[in-house]
């Protein structure tokens, strides 16, 4: 029997099905319709997984929705309502949403899948992040959790106590004083896009120095865990999340970046906020820690995905063992929720799931007929690391299309677009032409686990997440120059660790013996596009990228005309 | 649904135009999905390569309009932004299915061709007022023109090779009737909101009235929220 978990309508709509304690399958909504975080109701990816598991009201025991949709929408709207006119486009928006929203979530996956009423269960918002981030753990009750995103169910915040069959729920923070919300108006403020651009303003900080701290501290107060009203519209609008204060304060929003004074004070915002939210973070850390009396935590949640203010709380709390896991947003939470459900079924929080290649099997899903027109073998498997390792040589770049996708917004090296780390031309021609980027956006190294005391400083406390790039490592003096190209302002690096356990460890094991031991990964796609998925997207977003390598379940193929 | 030059404008300044290319870049890059999701389920091998050789086309085609739209703007709006969650908003792809889960091939084919050669036409209307500020944009423009008349051309070649042409005819004046049915629509929904506005905000008071009396706060701290959280309660 089956366990579906669905997170829905807000962020990335995901689906994960589990089957005696596995996950079987993820998948992303936005990977099958091609819009990023795409929000709505996972229609096709459940109709994936209808037709490949063959998944009906017989073998479905449970379906989880990860959060109490009733709370979630009335909380957004019982706060904007007390001033109903000041409120009122927000609000009209909110109420012409209500037959679109989670409320009826029960209606729209009856019309995907008939599944019996008692059958379908709701989970709470921060309780499926936390019961995800605990899936990745095998001694759970070791753990403490901290979820910390924008807003669920009114909530903005928690800190829960992970207990032996108990999770204990020892505070909270509510609306509208969120930390994740605070750094979205500053985001917002830039010109950059809400959920989607947090990273650029995280990248940009690092550029500034924290002359608007003061500024920024009357935003959001870290003490008291309160962001000011009078900053904020996004309770009254739909458009603008900042208010005519905000402006008042910094100047001008949405400003070239390309102009040299407007990036000096953007990155010097930037840098101020990314200050209070580290803070901020260090103070939540600390009282987790104090209340709970533990030294190993889970940070989970949206606003865990600044990799920059992990690092650096972590680097406070040296005795603590820090954990964040691979996708610790919302979409990750369809995960906590079937945890849920497997919770209700078992009565114990025994879920455990590491590995973050938890996306369809490609082998299988692939239609050979079309792949063999798409693209042409140039080599097996023998020839085609040496290849690749010409490739690189001549500054070339080569798109990996490997088993599984990966759960996170971060491509581990099965859907990625990789080159020679150490060559200051390919890695600025991938960043800037091919993917591009912002120029102040570094792109992230990959290397073997054995290398990674060659180059980086180890912190023990958070070294573990380094397999799926959710913290950043400081790069050793010595080796500042020989690794520009993918080094970040400040002198540090998102890297990400490779064991023989990921599918490209081959590859690296071999480019290593040549004396390649530094790549560069960033995810395969186009700004705006998710990650591909399928053949059809490997072969449209090659073309449109004008890449011609494709490294595919250990061979090589070059790209044909259609 | 896109917001279009309307025959009696003869000019737009650089803001105006630029927000007009924003919504063709939209609805260029919805085309591209649609197209996309179209080659994933479709069986013929060679509608399949055509499909995305059509998508790749679209892709083209909003990389160039949002060139364009950057060359034009004075200053960066939140109105230019290009937020792929929009498309749903915007009402280019429905968020229940793709225009290829809808219909059958044959009409799929004409609704290509029909909505084509609509977008050929607000095309060369809008290249007509670009040409007054650039030539350069006008080229690219032109560059997209050619590809329309290209896959106008297919799809109706193929949609002719299946059906009678009568049978075409009729099937491709009722996708022009309703793709210019939904551009009026969506091109008035401004002047319906005046009517509705005021009786919306009627209703926010009445509900801020009975919201006073309901309270659905729930204690969130508890010893154990596993056992404690009402999983058949969306409250």
């Amino acid at each position: 029997m089956y366990i579906l978990g669905v997170s829905a309508y807000y962020h990335e709509s995901s689906i994960a099905l589990i089957k005696k304690d596995k996950i079987v399958c993820f998948i992303k909504e936005e990977w099958l319709t091609r819009i990023k975080g795409d929000n709505s109701f996972p229609r096709n990816a459940i109709l994936f997984l209808k037709k490949k598991y063959n998944i009906s009201n017989s073998n479905l025991d449970l379906v989880c929705y990860y959060e109490k949709p009733f709370t979630s929408w009335w909380k957004l709207f019982k706060y904007s309502i007390n001033k109903p006119i000041a409120n009122k486009d927000f609000l009209i928006n909110h109420v012409k949403n209500f037959t679109n929203s989670s409320i009826f979530f029960k209606r729209d996956l009856n019309k995907k899948i008939k599944i019996s009423s008692n059958k379908v269960v709701f989970s709470s918002h921060h309780l499926s992040h936390a019961l995800y981030a605990l899936s990745i753990v095998k001694k759970k009750k070791d753990y403490a959790v901290l979820s910390i995103d924008g807003v669920g169910e009114g909530i903005t915040s928690s800190i829960f106590n992970i207990k032996e069959k108990e999770i204990e729920c020892i505070d909270f923070t509510t609306y509208p004083n969120s930390l994740g919300l605070f750094y979205s108006i500053i985001t917002d403020f830039m010109g950059f896009g809400i959920n989607e651009d947090e990273y650029k303003v995280m990248s940009l900080s690092s550029y500034g120095k924290p002359v608007f701290y003061n500024k920024v501290s009357k935003i959001f107060d870290k003490k008291k865990f309160q962001l000011k009203e009078d900053y904020i519209r996004f309770h009254k609008s739909i458009d603008q999340s900042f208010s005519k204060d905000l402006i008042k304060i910094f100047g001008t929003p949405f400003l070239s970046l390309n102009n040299k004074n407007n990036f000096k004070k953007y990155s010097n915002i930037a840098c101020s906020a990314q200050k209070i939210l580290e803070e901020t973070i260090d103070l939540l850390v600390k009282k987790t820690l104090k209340v709970t009396k533990k030294n190993k935590i889970i940070i989970c949640g949206g606003v865990a995905l600044n990799c920059k203010a992990i690092t650096n709380v972590a680097k406070k709390n040296k005795n603590t063992f820090f954990i964040v896991p691979p996708s610790p947003g919302d979409s990750g939470s369809a995960i906590g929720a079937a945890a849920y459900a497997n919770y209700l079924k078992q009565k114990k929080i025994n879920f455990f799931h590491p590995s973050p290649f938890i996306g369809p099997d490609r082998k299988s899903n692939l239609d050979k007929r079309l792949f063999n027109l798409m693209f042409k073998k140039i080599g097996n498997e023998n020839q085609a690391n040496n290849f690749i390792y010409k490739v690189f040589l001549k500054g070339g770049i080569i798109a990996t299309y490997l088993s599984k996708s990966e759960i996170g917004p971060r491509a581990l090296g099965n859907t990625s677009l990789i080159c020679d780390g150490l060559n200051k031309k390919s890695v600025k021609y991938l960043n800037t032409k091919i993917k591009n980027r912002d120029f102040f956006q570094p792109l992230a190294p990959i290397i073997l686990e054995k290398n990674f005391n060659k180059f980086f400083l180890k912190e023990k406390n958070i070294f573990n997440n380094h397999k799926w790039m959710s913290v950043l490592a400081k790069v050793k003096k010595k080796c500042y120059r020989k690794i520009k190209p993918i080094l970040h302002i400040d002198k540090t690096a998102r890297v990400q660790t490779v064991n023989n356990d990921f599918p490209i460890y081959n590859l690296l094991n071999y480019l290593d013996k040549k004396n390649m031991k530094i790549l560069v990964n960033t995810s395969f796609n186009i700004s705006k596009d998710p990650i591909v998925f399928d053949i059809n997207d490997v072969y449209v977003n090659m073309k449109r990228l004008g890449l011609l390598y494709l490294y595919c379940f250990g061979k090589i193929y070059k790209i044909r005309n259609l | 649904m896109f917001l279009i030059p309307k025959k009696n404008k003869n000019f737009l300044n650089k803001d105006e135009l630029a927000y007009i290319i924003n919504e063709f870049s939209y609805a260029e890059f919805s085309s591209a999905l649609e197209m996309l999701y179209a080659s994933k389920k479709c069986d013929n091998i060679n509608l399949k390569k055509g499909f995305i050789k059509h998508s790749l086309d679209e892709y083209k085609h909003f990389k160039i309009f949002n060139q364009i739209k950057n060359d034009l703007i004075s200053k960066k709006k939140y109105e230019y932004r290009f937020s792929p969650s929009n498309i749903y908003n915007k009402g280019y792809i429905s968020k229940s299915h793709f225009l290829f889960d809808k219909k059958r091939l044959n009409e799929f084919s004409v609704f290509v061709a029909a909505n084509e050669e609509i977008a050929e036409k607000k095309l060369q209307k809008l290249n007509f007022l670009v040409s007054k500020y650039s030539k350069h944009i006008s080229k690219r423009i032109d560059e997209i023109l050619i590809d329309e008349q290209k896959h106008h051309s297919l799809s109706a070649k193929f949609s002719k090779k299946n059906m009678n042409k009568f049978s075409y005819f009729i099937k491709f004046k009722k996708e022009v009737f309703l793709s210019n049915f939904r551009h009026l629509y969506a091109n008035s929904l401004s002047k319906t909101q005046v009517i509705f506005y005021p009786i919306l905000i009627s209703l926010l008071v009445l509900m801020k009235l009975v919201s006073s009396f309901l309270n659905l706060d729930q204690n969130y701290k508890s010893k154990d929220i596993l056992r404690s959280n009402d999983h058949k309660s969306i409250i």
